[in-house]
């Protein structure tokens, strides 16, 4: 007898309504960002929505793809690869947004972003199953198999009486 | 039967469980523990087929030794 389970890493946020974002809801978050002080005034930047909440993880895919984190803190962070520089910004309970300057081709910052994001992905994956196998056994669970297909990990753990 | 939990870690953020052997609610605490081992949310949660047949058969049987009970009463 069993119980299937689907669950979402709190550490993915996915965008609500973003295919329904308008270029009013752009340029408010814009000057929400501006008025932060995360964007440089006089500047003109477009968006690129995320998934990623987290900065820590955030920061790490940033390097892991060859950027320089020169800012951070837990709502923003800015890096630089060669002569882009790119911010990312987010509020209280939503996922980050990345900004760009409008003079950064689109297409090359919306293929970057997405390289980001599988990046993100992979490493939400390694810290989930690190915490997994270090907190298991706390809760009676103890590793029987593990198998490794693609990017993902199949665990089966035995329940202690 | 012993029991377990089958654990999915997805290449999306999305994890995927399946308790093995529990044939009561208790499965159901399994929600919570998972969402704590895994830093997750729970955004969908379903009984197997087999849980379902079980649960079934289960009540049929209870229903038939009612129905015997009467009789012999």
């Amino acid at each position: 007898m069993s119980l299937f389970i689907e669950l979402e890493s709190e550490k993915i946020q996915r965008f609500k309504g973003a295919e329904d974002t308008t270029l009013e809801d752009m340029r408010e978050d814009e000057l929400f960002a501006l008025e932060k002080g995360y964007l440089e005034k006089g500047k003109r930047y477009y968006k690129i929505e995320t998934e990623m909440n987290d900065h820590n993880l955030l920061q790490k895919a940033l390097t892991h793809y060859g950027a320089t984190v020169t800012e951070a803190d837990e709502f923003h962070v800015v890096a630089v690869v060669g002569d882009i520089k790119m911010t990312f910004y987010k509020e209280e309970s939503e996922p980050f947004r990345a900004f760009f300057e409008q003079q950064v081709d689109v297409v090359d910052a919306e293929q970057f972003v997405q390289s980001l994001i599988t990046e993100y992905l992979d490493l939400v994956r390694q810290v989930t199953y690190e915490m997994l196998i270090n907190r298991a056994q706390e809760e009676g669970l103890v590793l029987e198999t593990e198998q490794r297909r693609d990017k993902k990990i199949a665990l089966t753990f035995i329940v202690e009486e | 039967m012993t029991k377990r939990v089958e654990i999915v870690l997805g290449d999306d953020g999305k994890f995927y469980a399946k308790t093995i052997g529990m044939d009561d609610e208790r499965c159901l605490d399994y929600v919570e523990v998972l969402e704590k081992l895994l830093g997750a949310r729970s955004i969908h949660s379903e009984y197997t087929e087999e849980y379902l047949r079980a649960r079934q058969k289960l009540t049929q049987r209870k229903q038939l030794q009612q129905k015997l009970e009467r009789k012999g009463e």
